[in-house]
């Protein structure tokens, strides 16, 4: 009991980290179809940039997010105007656009930051570990899981409760079609685009402490991101957070049965299959195509 | 009608798409070398209908019989190989490709990969493709890439690449959609030289062609079959009228 | 008159060819022959995502794992062919005696052939192709969703080959090989005996690719890209016409694989990774991916770029930054690539 518990807590851990790290990618993807492919490079930037807030300007981890989110926002939001605009006709370009840009954005970090590896501390007063159901349990990735599902509701709230949700969805379903009813679909677009990015910033900012912070984390990511995505469905908020549950758990799961290398490969493995039986993802609905 | 003269029957076909029923319950039995027009207001199920029997989408119930055979949720290029041919409402040819070179790839018997991996174009494929280009009125086009042809062109270049497979059943989806009178009335002419030696389906809004070229019209509503019957019968028949002719007729559709 | 001569593929192609062979006339240097070596097998494996991506519209993610297997066959044979470490000739390679492996695996001893080997890395790649085009396309997957499976099962062969260390090197690859020794001939890797047998290959490959694009298959593939619908509704297996260029691609990359391996002198796992399978897109994007020769030059110009300006670490990742923003620039105005641009210039 004791073993099921401790590997549930943990995949749990894992599971909001991939949420918050997909949830920008879900949300981009599902509304514009656009392919974000330097989503990775997006959570690099986010971890860099509460590195230098950190150890620079000295401010904590918590002051930190707003800072980072509209830093990177910004961001985002001229990426998109400049370059991804263009490509909203040919939708498969987007994911060689957006891997330049990735590309970029590296190579931007390596010749000012440099390539060596920073570290991050935990916040102190998250570093200790709490009693959860009989685990010891790092505060820390407590404070990630709430975190994860606070922002989770937040985008839910922001997308199916207030008209600038509407708005999306409209956008989402028929651009064209919203665009007679007076829906700036260049503007939602635009602000979709800055709010995914920004969030992935903040994943950054949380996971940078976790491991090392080196211009190319962000690879790993964007394949994690991208099964979550696409195991979930497009257009699924849900089933964002169905699949980074499943993909989380089972990795964590089969760790503890392998190692971390081969746990890696049969998720991939699983996540190919299902997605072979039902290609659109695992929570869409039939359409006339 | 016999039977042995039956080229086409769908019978009870229904297709569901998550609880919306986009054909439901309907039947339809066309002969062979018949003409027939197929009408209805936006969303009666009509391109579905054609969807359902060329393979494209896989109904929910019923069955689709071609020939005596059954073909009921058969794979595309089977049910293309058994000879039924398709042309789409937006007009889909290879854009990228010549003219000629959209003919040469619809220009065969020989569908397997190793066969054609050691074919080359040749004086008799030539030959043949200059043939149907002139019944196309594409002659003059031939070295054009598709992508640079008019709208009216693409279509005629797609009813091409259909007609080159000599079908029995071709499947024509709003044919005209998009041409000038000029070039409506010459594809009016190409079907009715196409009418005695196949058998063809249309999907049309334009009621004066519709006119000019069928036999039997059949009237869907709602995913199912209002109304059949020659030009004059439907634009009398009162259910059309209130469904989709307005109570003007035909001519004023 | 230059324009029609110019628009003659064969001749563009030949001329190419022809004059890659006068390079070690012109170098001198061991290095750099061995290093142009190594581009025109980079060259190779573009030419083989150009055939599935730029004629059939297979957007293969994982591209680079059919190059990695070929590799990593090439690179089994010839260290069975290499004095062992502890156990003399025949006996078990060095980095199993490490990790104490015993006894040879049952999938290493057929690599005591050459020919055995050799053969493996054009057909480990084509089973693999033919796996997946089945898994893939009979399913009817496309778009994002053929770039995302592949790329996952390139990482799925990356990871288990990192994780079974003691049958396949993990991390380091497989070191240590022996020259490349076929009847009498020995093939210098860092000779012009090694261009010279690398630079054959590449004609061959490259005109037998050209004969079939031009061919009623090659035609097929490429309205397969335009209208796939359309060709299934002409009667046509497109799923079965997928995998074959899919199998045609593989081979490609396996043959540029095991001749990668010869001149490189060792098999790695960064072979059939990430970075490199999507170095091959960019190749391809920016050289032009619906011409073969177009994406063959545009890896050679990069990665030669790249070689040339690896003197330091700043100089790199500029050029890298540059490709990158060219890359980019390509996406947006050139979706053709140079080669697209050049083919308009030309009508």
């Amino acid at each position: 009991m004791d073993f099921f518990i401790s590997q549930l807590i943990s995949g749990l851990s894992m599971t909001s980290i991939l949420l918050m790290v997909s949830l920008g990618l879900a949300i981009i993807y599902g509304t514009t179809g656009v392919i974000n492919m330097a989503h990775g490079e997006f959570v690099m930037i986010g971890a860099y940039t509460s590195w230098i807030l950190q150890t620079k300007l000295g401010m904590g981890l918590i002051a930190s997010i707003i800072p980072i989110f509209i830093i990177t926002a910004i961001m985002g939001f001229l990426i998109e105007r400049l370059i991804i605009r263009h490509l909203y006709n040919r939708l498969l370009d987007t994911i060689l656009a957006t891997w330049g840009i990735g590309v970029l954005l590296q190579q931007l970090i390596r010749l000012t930051v440099g390539s060596e590896l920073k570290y991050l501390k935990i916040p102190p007063f998250m570093a200790e570990s709490m009693n959860l159901f009989g685990q010891e349990v790092s505060i820390y990735r407590v404070f990630i899981f709430l975190f994860a599902v606070a922002i989770f509701f937040l985008a839910w709230f922001i997308i199916y409760k207030t008209s600038f949700g509407i708005k999306l969805r409209a956008v989402t379903q028929n651009k064209d079609i919203a665009s007679c009813f007076g829906i700036n679909s260049g503007v939602v677009y635009s602000s979709t685009f800055a709010f995914g990015t920004g969030i992935a910033a903040v994943a950054g900012a949380f996971v940078a402490p976790l491991k090392s912070i080196s211009p190319d984390m962000g690879t790993n990511y964007i394949i994690d991101a991208f099964m979550v995505v696409v195991l979930g469905g497009v257009e699924s908020l849900i089933g964002t957070a169905a699949s980074s549950l499943i993909i989380g758990e089972s990795s964590s799961f089969l760790a503890s049965f392998s190692n971390d290398t081969l746990a890696k490969a049969l998720v991939l493995i699983m996540i190919i299959v299902i997605l072979r039986i039902k290609p659109q993802g695992l929570f869409t609905k039939r359409i006339r195509s | 009608m016999s039977h042995k003269n039956e080229l086409l029957n769908l019978e009870s076909i229904v297709v569901d798409f998550d609880g919306f029923k986009a054909v439901n319950d309907f039947n339809l039995n066309v002969n062979n070398g018949e003409l027939r027009c197929l009408i209805g207001p936006n969303g009666a199920g009509k391109t579905t209908v054609m969807d359902i029997i060329c393979g494209k989408t896989k109904s929910t119930s019923g069955k689709v019989i071609f020939d005596n055979e059954s073909i009921t949720n058969l794979e595309e290029h089977i049910i293309s190989q058994k000879g039924i041919g398709r042309k789409f409402q937006i007009p889909s040819v290879f854009k990228e490709l010549s003219v000629q070179d959209n003919l040469y790839v619809a220009l065969n018997s020989h569908l397997g990969f190793f066969r054609n991996i050691f074919k080359f174009f040749g004086q008799k494929d030539k030959e043949k493709i200059d043939e149907i280009a002139e019944f196309v009125g594409l002659k003059d086009d031939l070295d054009k890439t598709a992508q640079y042809l008019s709208h009216g062109q693409t279509q005629w270049l797609e009813i091409a690449l259909v007609v080159l497979k000599d079908p029995k059943l071709i499947l024509m989806d709003e044919p005209t959609a998009g041409m000038t009178n000029y070039e409506t009335s010459q594809t009016a002419e190409l079907f009715n030289k196409l009418k005695n030696s196949h058998t063809l389906i249309v999907v049309e809004h334009d009621m004066g062609f519709v006119k000019e070229i069928s036999d039997i019209i059949s009237v869907m509503h709602q995913g199912k079959l209002l109304s059949e019957g020659k030009a004059n019968e439907i634009e009398n028949d009162d259910k059309v009228k209130e469904a989709y002719l307005g109570k003007k007729g035909i001519t004023n559709a | 008159m230059t324009k029609k001569i110019l628009k003659n593929d064969y001749f563009i192609y030949g001329l190419v060819c022809f004059s890659l062979f006068f390079v070690p006339v012109f170098l001198d240097d061991p290095f750099y022959i061995n290093k142009s070596s190594t581009y025109i097998c980079l060259g190779l494996l573009a030419v083989s995502l150009s055939l599935s991506w730029g004629y059939t519209g297979i957007l293969n993610l994982g591209n680079a794992v059919f190059f990695g297997l070929g590799s990593y066959c090439m690179a089994m044979s010839l260290k069975l062919k290499t004095d062992a470490v502890h156990t003399g000739s025949g006996g078990l390679p060095d980095f199993m005696v490490w990790n104490n492996v015993e006894v040879l695996p049952w999938f290493w001893e057929p690599f005591y052939s050459l020919t055995f080997g050799v053969l493996a890395g054009i057909f480990v790649p084509v089973l693999l192709a033919i796996v997946l085009g089945f898994f893939i396309f009979r399913g009817r997957i496309a778009g994002v969703y053929v770039a995302i499976i592949t790329l996952a099962v390139m990482l799925v062969v990356y990871l288990i080959i990192m994780d079974q260390q003691r049958f396949t090197g993990g991390f380091n690859g497989i070191t240590d090989l022996v020259m490349l020794k076929v009847g009498g001939l020995e093939f210098d890797a860092y000779g012009s005996s090694a261009y010279y047998l690398i630079a054959a290959v590449m004609t061959i490959v490259i005109f037998l690719s050209l004969l079939i694009t031009k061919s009623r298959a090659g035609l097929i593939f490429q309205a397969i890209r335009d209208d796939e619908n359309r060709v299934r509704f002409l009667g046509y297996s497109v799923g079965t016409y997928k995998t074959a260029a899919m199998c045609l691609s593989a081979a490609i990359a396996g043959i540029a694989g095991m001749l990668y391996t010869i001149v490189m002198e060792f098999a790695s796992p960064t072979f059939l990774a990430v970075p490199l399978s999507l170095s091959i897109v960019i190749w391809c994007a920016v050289g032009g991916r619906q011409s073969l020769l177009g994406s063959f030059l545009g890896a050679i110009v990069i990665t030669a770029g790249q070689g040339f300006l690896s003197e330091t670490e700043t100089f790199l990742h500029t050029w890298t930054l540059i490709m990158g923003l060219v890359f980019v620039l390509t996406v947006l105005f050139l979706p053709k690539g140079i080669a697209g641009a050049f083919e308009k210039y030309l009508r």
